[in-house]
């Protein structure tokens, strides 16, 4: 039965201009640089389909709400403000240097928030736009780098609220801040890098979308986001090797004038999110015909 | 299999699927699990190709010269192992066939045939578990009736959506745009969200789009379900324009769509392609013999049936391994009925229908005393035969239903249906159920 494929290669010659493509069970990694010259491909056809699709969802996005954008930065506001009001009744005592306690935890929840959002853009981005994936064969990237941009458009509201913050508590800046768009990238990318690597898995179970907050808010304590980090113990530990603590602190030392303590790890992280990133897409395409397959028409 | 790649552009090969199956699994929780195995299976360096090195025929898959991986290519389709697991069930089995352009393939079969299984593989959105599909040039693809639209988005946004969808430039969408949505007959609801089209619009712009970006395929599925008639037409004239420069593949349940626009039929009954023919009016043949006539009944009682046997007047062609009747179009035919009216009922008339294969009356044949008086059936066990006249039926199978009325209570005594199963054997299906060829009596030049 599998004997007689082998004269593809003849039909090649005939037709050059036509675009030929071939489905076949075999693993799309028996052929490494095709697949990534194909992604590459897509990645770049998806461009304007992406933009697309980002405009409709940014113009649905909070259509049926009366709060609208309020709420890209909302839940921030409120897990800092519970922070804030622990520390200002005296239950926790928490030392920040050179800001108020406030602005620090704000700050802090914004940028974690970034961090959220990247992670869950790639499982929301599928799951809306399953319809036409089950039906049209499109650059399947499309879908992912639209989130992204809704991601960053998120971004850039909280970083309009974040200034406010700063404006308000007048948090000193210095030439570092010219860094910050350098950390914002690399909470997006670290995001972004775990989102993709659930997406196979979280397009077919739903466990792993409800799971997500659930983790995100636990793991916002184990990170130094309403407290700074910490030398000592189970938490210097975890500043340490926790990968979001560099990210999250540099970002925040960026806006504040500190010096950028975690600088090496920053780097460390940011590489490994973009090498994870891009192993995310490879996966992500590879999984894309059992996903579409699953979920039927 | 070489040979056969034609030099000549018009007639190049488009679509070539070879041995090409795919399993499902019937249960959900079954399913998903399988797809998370699959995906891993596919991830990992090992799985796939230890099965490769252990079948002694690996090539060095990284080299990046045209020879080395097109070797590996067809090495790659030993990798697979068909074989099912628990709950699975191939959704299509072992499919093989090649389409040039200029032709139309009608893809027939019952529901849950694999169909649209297999449109889906052809359009790459879903992986054969076997086999290798070689698809050649641009595809236009209306799958599951639809044309994969993004509800919130306008109609206009859908349109530049799915051109560059199918690789066309904003420019190259631009100026086909008018066409399409002239085509489309949905003026105004244009720059309405597509969520607010009706069923029939939805797919009018499917098509209007998948049709207009000159695709060197066109896979339609199902499309000519919708709609109403004009636009039946309008596509059945599009895609006959179409299918001179492109290959085309035609999903539908109507045989008379298939009869006059597809140069070759391939019948599928669960995953096989059971029939692959360039006589569209074979595989029709084929298909109606597999659709049962249901058989039911209904009534009082008051009236027994024994038997009901059609017979052709002519002499009916008989095929060697099957029962069915068939007769020919335009000859007459009768039918024997044996029944028993019971006592208690006064007295039975009795009627035949002739109805198609959905179940729909076609003829009905009151069986009458004199020209205006109803033959009433006493008390008894009676045997009759009922001409049908000429069955100037459209091809197809039928089948007579039998009713039993008392006049005298007005009630129904026996209903049945699924009786004295025949087919009508033409050349041709057409688009009425009555078909009677005229000689042109007078003319003038």
């Amino acid at each position: 039965m599998f004997a007689s494929s082998v004269s593809q290669p003849a039909s090649n010659a005939v037709a050059a201009t036509l675009r030929e493509r071939v489905y076949s069970p075999a693993p799309l990694l028996q052929h490494p640089w095709k697949m990534l010259a194909a992604i590459a491909d897509d990645v770049w056809a998806g461009r304007e389909l992406a933009w697309r699709l980002f405009m409709r969802d940014l113009k649905a996005q909070y259509r049926q709400t009366i709060l609208g954008y309020v709420w890209a930065f909302l839940p921030a506001l409120v897990a800092s403000a519970t922070f804030i009001f622990l520390q200002s009744q005296g239950i926790t005592n928490i030392e920040v240097k050179g800001i108020p306690y406030a602005a620090f935890a704000m700050m802090g929840t914004l940028l974690w928030q970034v961090f959220v959002d990247a992670m869950q853009s790639p499982t929301q981005a599928f799951i809306a736009a399953k319809s036409m994936l089950v039906k049209i064969n499109f650059p399947r990237e499309a879908v992912l780098l639209g989130g992204l941009y809704m991601v960053i458009f998120n971004f850039l509201i909280r970083l309009a609220l974040v200034i406010a913050v700063m404006i308000w508590w007048q948090v000193p800046v210095d030439a570092t801040v010219l860094f910050f768009p350098v950390a914002a990238a690399g909470l997006i990318a670290a995001g972004t890098a775990i989102g993709l690597l659930v997406v196979p898995v979280s397009s077919l179970y739903g466990d792993i979308s409800r799971g997500i907050p659930i983790v995100a808010g636990f793991w916002m304590l184990l990170t130094p986001v309403v407290y700074p980090p910490r030398t000592e113990g189970l938490a210097g530990w975890l500043a340490t090797w926790n990968p979001v603590s560099p990210l999250i602190i540099t970002a925040r030392e960026t806006l504040t004038a500190q010096p950028l303590s975690m600088l090496g790890p920053f780097f460390i992280v940011l590489a490994c999110s973009l090498l994870v990133t891009f192993l995310g897409l490879v996966g992500f395409r590879i999984a894309m015909p059992h996903l579409i397959a699953r979920m039927g028409g | 299999m070489k040979s056969e790649d034609n030099s000549r552009p018009d007639n190049e090969v488009l679509v070539r699927v070879e041995g090409v199956s795919k399993k499902f699994c019937r249960s959900l929780k079954k399913s998903l699990w399988y797809g998370v195995c699959d995906i891993a299976g596919e991830l990992s360096p090992f799985g796939s190709r230890s099965r490769l090195a252990g079948s002694g025929l690996r090539v060095a898959g990284n080299g990046t010269d045209g020879e080395t991986s097109e070797l590996a290519t067809s090495d790659s389709l030993l990798v697979t192992s068909p074989s099912l697991r628990d709950g699975e069930f191939w959704a299509v089995n072992n499919v093989s066939f090649e389409l040039r352009r200029g032709e139309c393939l009608g893809l027939i079969g019952h529901n849950g045939a694999g169909k649209t299984t297999l449109l889906k593989m052809l359009n790459g959105l879903i992986k054969p578990d076997a086999g290798k599909i070689t698809m050649r040039g641009r595809v236009g693809a209306l799958i599951a009736l639809g044309a994969g639209f993004n509800p919130i988005l306008t109609g206009r946004e859908n349109i530049y959506i799915n051109g560059s969808v199918l690789g066309l430039s904003k420019k190259e969408i631009d100026k086909r745009i008018d066409e399409i949505i002239e085509f489309a007959e949905i003026g105004d609801f244009i720059d309405t969200p597509v969520q607010n089209y009706s069923s029939g619009m939805t797919v009018r712009l499917g098509f209007a789009i998948a049709s207009s970006l000159s695709p060197d395929v066109l896979i339609l599925d199902e499309v000519l379900a919708v709609g109403d008639i004009g636009f039946v037409i309008k596509c059945l004239n599009r895609v006959r324009q179409l299918s001179a420069s492109a290959a085309v593949i035609l999903v539908s349940h109507q045989m008379q769509n298939i009869s006059s626009f597809c140069s070759r039929v391939l019948f599928m009954e669960r995953g096989q392609a059971i029939v692959d023919t360039n006589e569209p009016a074979e595989a029709i043949d084929r298909y109606y013999t597999l659709v049962e006539a249901g058989y039911s009944q209904a009534g009082t009682g008051g009236v027994t049936i024994y038997a009901c046997n059609v017979h052709p007047y002519a002499e009916s062609i008989s095929h060697k391994s099957d029962v069915e009747l068939k007769i020919v179009q335009g000859t007459p035919g009768s039918v024997r009925i044996d029944f028993e009216v019971h006592s208690g009922v006064s007295g039975s008339e009795v009627q035949v229908n002739i109805m198609d294969q959905s179940g729909s009356p076609v003829v009905c044949i009151p069986v009458m005393a004199s020209e205006t008086e109803r033959c009433v059936f006493p008390v008894g066990r009676h045997a009759v035969e009922i001409p049908l006249g000429a069955l100037e039926l459209n091809a197809g199978k039928y089948h007579l239903t039998l009713l039993f009325h008392d006049p005298f209570r007005d009630l129904i005594l026996c209903r049945t249906q699924g009786l004295g199963v025949f087919r009508v054997v033409a050349s041709h299906s057409h688009w009425a159920r009555i078909v009677r060829p005229a000689l042109v009596v007078a003319s003038s030049s």
